[in-house]
């Protein structure tokens, strides 16, 4: 298989391509720092069976004239285009947000408007070739409008709806949509936030998606038991949801 | 690709936007307690996990501007207090786990610190290799096993890591980046490894791999009747073996003193294996899933019952048994079924409780080793504290600085902290100390919690010291890198240059003592194999002052922040 990764360089992006490579699929990677992105090649260059060069592509995702560039780089180089996987997100605590809008704007910007302009740029070139597999990390925090996560968790719902739009409107062509749904995970972006019970390791979350990826799923929640929570969470009545502090 | 100026780290897509609010590292790192694997030590601080070497640079930079010290951790697999830094600055070192190139012709891998052993070994049997030397468990990062000179059963015939190591990059908190190997540097590459983190950040490790035929060992497992017998065995299988380790029966006294079991380890050629399609398989290289029946990730709540004298004594007594019904037996075993014992069962430090364990290994000249560990197997029963585990081994001395290897034997113990006896046990262990010391013996910081700083310098002798102490102020001149143990080990040295000077003097603990444990931490832990205690009812120690007001911030965070 031949794989774009957005993001894969840190947290489960880079133990989702880590077993790619392992398994020997093509990958290639886009993100920033080129500095990153090189150690990273290297390292799924190390761990490709047969050593399979992994070429790298500046992508930012506060900057959308990097997206189509990158794309077509990763496509050259690879020699066609199977799945597209995004990782990438902004992550803030609600606190972080509140005290400064300046950066709510980044957050909700990247995570929402650059990330569907980046995915209908991967959805057309995947389409172009009669279909292929996007896989978008959305999170359980879109899927209730909920205290602690109210914006960053808005920005994740807006995702999750593109989405399931994407399936419906293009499931027919060929395009085959994931929406990961992670709950909490150990990863450099909540180091330091106190794990709650059912936290999941980048490695574990990693297997689930390719596993579903593989399968052909629409939607993943990660580790399972958060689709057991957020199914309470989603019935709970809004003065439930005035009181509670989650 | 097009893009002309790389951005700021802040704009990383991929990063969680921390610290934006710019106030320096005490308002923007989370307050973390972190323990050390025996469970017996912790320390609060505040916590970073740099992501990339420019991170490692910028969090230098950042505890500089506020007056904190740092410290390294990676997978915190260190006994005691090599890991741990009270009221500085961690930095987990596991986010940079990448391996950068492996060459499956010459066996040279090149690593980055954080990748652990289990990382090396997954890629590297594949293509028929194994590392060199591995310890008893396979989670720890490589720049840990660097860092305190790791050794396994095999210490008397290959060495250390140390001696594996190809080359490194060691990054200073001057921002220089030292190659360094036998020719280049090479006083620094042989204080930095075993060099406790105290020196700079190992940034790329190039070590060679072992050749192996096969994926399996032929394992033989000998009875012994007591010490003698122990040694004895010992010596007569050391010239044959490719590894050889030694379990000591620390409980049983009188004339089976020292009885235990050798397992002595051999590579099985290629003309022997049984199955030879499948022998590097990664899925070869399994631990078993149960353990007597019993799922392995819940087996350390059926051995917690049992750690006291007498549930220790009644195992010990049926693994005796069975040893002996099953004397001179041998059988083929995967080199992960081999080598990392310590990972058949998961979170088997809770076993301990709350107070946890300490691990300490004492290392003694071969002509004196039988003496002096009779009298600490002896003196450890007449006070009521014998080792739950004993191991011994044995070693051959090497070229590195603080090394704890020389020509003779080890064994390693584990003590259960005592609850509310602590002091017993360390006072018992000082005794030990004082004998190891006598008889010209050595220790191992990785596996050490009580150590004074003048029992180091005794052993290690002043002029090794001073040359260790002048190489850190020249690649560390204003002393940013210390630890618990550095302060420990460092401190009352005259002239020494590692006691932290932003610290006030009354805050450097001098004696090691074990704070107590927070009542809901062993259920915290439970839950979360992560060796991280998130909140402790107290944070102890003379920055409480400057850490409670932080702790509250994070604990306010923590509560806010679940997704």
């Amino acid at each position: 298989m031949k794989v774009v990764l957005l993001g894969g360089t840190s947290g489960m992006g880079r133990s989702i391509a880590r077993i790619l490579a392992e398994r020997g699929d093509s990958t290639f990677l886009l993100g920033i720092p080129q500095t990153d992105l090189d150690a990273s090649a290297a390292d799924l260059t190390a761990r490709s069976p047969k050593h399979e060069a992994t070429g790298t592509a500046l992508c930012d995702l506060e900057k959308p004239d990097t997206f189509a560039p990158a794309l077509d780089a990763a496509e050259a180089a690879l020699g066609g285009l199977d799945a597209v996987i995004v990782t990438a997100a902004l992550f803030a605590t609600q606190d972080q947000l509140e005290a400064d809008i300046e950066l709510t704007r980044r957050l909700v910007t990247v995570n929402y408007a650059n990330t569907v302009v980046f995915c209908e740029h991967a959805r057309k070139r995947l389409l172009a070739k009669g279909g292929g597999k996007l896989v978008v990390f959305s999170s359980v925090a879109g899927e209730r409008g909920r205290k602690p996560v109210a914006i960053y968790g808005s920005s994740k719902a807006g995702i999750t709806r593109y989405l399931e739009a994407m399936d419906h409107k293009f499931h027919a062509e060929g395009l085959r949509v994931l929406t990961v749904k992670p709950g909490f995970v150990k990863t450099g972006m909540t180091a330091g936030v106190k794990p709650p019970p059912f936290a999941g390791e980048p490695d574990q979350v990693a297997r689930e998606v390719v596993a579903a990826m593989d399968a052909g799923k629409t939607v993943l929640y990660t580790p399972g038991m958060w689709a057991l929570v957020m199914l309470v969470i989603r019935w709970l009545p809004r003065f439930v949801m005035r009181k509670i502090g989650f | 690709m097009s893009d002309p100026s790389p951005p700021p780290p802040s704009t990383s897509a991929t990063k969680a936007v921390a610290g934006t609010s710019n106030t320096g590292l005490r308002a923007s790192a989370p307050l973390r307690v972190l323990d050390g694997f025996g469970g017996s030590m912790r320390a609060a601080s505040l916590y970073l996990k740099p992501r990339s070497l420019e991170e490692v640079e910028a969090a230098f930079e950042a505890a500089r501007d506020d007056g904190l010290t740092v410290a390294f951790r990676g997978s915190g697999r260190s006994y005691g207090d090599a890991a741990i830094h009270e009221g500085g600055v961690v930095l987990d070192m596991t986010g940079l786990d990448r391996m950068l190139s492996w060459d499956p012709v010459s066996g040279i891998a090149e690593c980055q610190p954080g990748l652990t052993i289990e990382g090396l070994w997954r890629r590297t049997i594949t293509d028929g290799y194994w590392p060199a030397v591995v310890p008893g468990t396979m989670r720890p990062t490589l720049g840990g096993c660097l860092a305190t000179n790791v050794h396994g059963k095999n210490n008397f015939k290959v060495g250390p890591i140390g001696d594996h190591v190809l080359d490194f990059d060691l990054l200073t908190t001057q921002g220089k980046t030292l190659r360094c190997s036998r020719e280049e540097n090479a006083d620094v590459f042989h204080a930095a490894i075993g060099g406790l983190g105290l020196l700079g950040a190992f940034t790329r490790i190039r070590l060679k791999l072992r050749k192996v035929e096969t994926g399996w060992l032929r394992v033989k497992a000998l009875a012994t009747a007591n010490l003698a017998d122990t040694f004895a065995q010992f010596e007569a299988n050391l010239g044959k073996a490719d590894y050889l380790v030694g379990w000591v029966d620390a409980t049983a006294g009188g004339r089976a003193l020292g009885r235990g079991q050798l397992h002595v380890a051999n590579y099985v050629r290629a003309d022997e294996d049984p199955d030879p399609e499948t022998s590097f398989h990664v899925e070869r290289q399994t631990l078993p899933n149960h353990v007597l029946g019993v799922p392995k990730s819940v087996l350390w709540r059926f051995m917690k019952p049992f750690m006291t004298n007498a549930g220790v004594r009644l195992v010990n007594g049926a693994k005796m048994l069975s040893s002996r019904l099953s004397n001179g037996t041998t059988y083929l075993q995967s080199h992960v079924a081999f080598a990392f014992l310590l990972d058949y069962v998961p979170n088997w430090r809770l076993a301990y409780g709350a107070s946890g364990f300490l691990q300490y290994q004492v290392f003694l000249p071969k002509e004196s080793a039988q003496a002096t560990l009779r009298e600490i197997l002896e003196l450890s029963q007449k006070r009521g504290m014998p080792s739950y585990l004993a191991v011994l081994k044995r070693h051959r001395p090497d070229a590195f600085l603080l090394t704890h290897a020389l020509d003779g034997w080890s064994l390693a113990m584990d003590f259960k902290v005592p609850p509310g006896r602590a002091a017993a046990l360390e006072e018992m262990t000082r005794e030990m100390t004082e004998l190891v010391l006598a008889a010209g013996g050595r220790f191992y910081f990785a596996k050490d919690g009580v150590l004074r700083a003048e029992d180091a310098l005794r052993y290690l002798g002043a002029d090794t010291v001073k040359t260790f102490l002048e190489l850190k102020s020249r690649l560390d001149p204003d002393a940013l890198l210390s630890s618990n143990l550095g302060r420990r080990i460092f401190a009352t040295e005259p002239g020494s240059r590692l006691l932290p000077t932003r610290r006030p003097p009354s805050a450097v603990p001098t004696l090691v003592s074990f704070p107590p444990r927070a009542p809901a931490a062993g259920e915290v832990d439970d839950a979360t194999p992560e060796p991280v205690i998130p909140a402790p009812a107290k944070v102890p120690g003379e920055v409480s002052a400057v850490a409670s007001t932080l702790f509250a911030r994070s604990a306010d965070d923590a509560a806010k922040n679940r997704d």
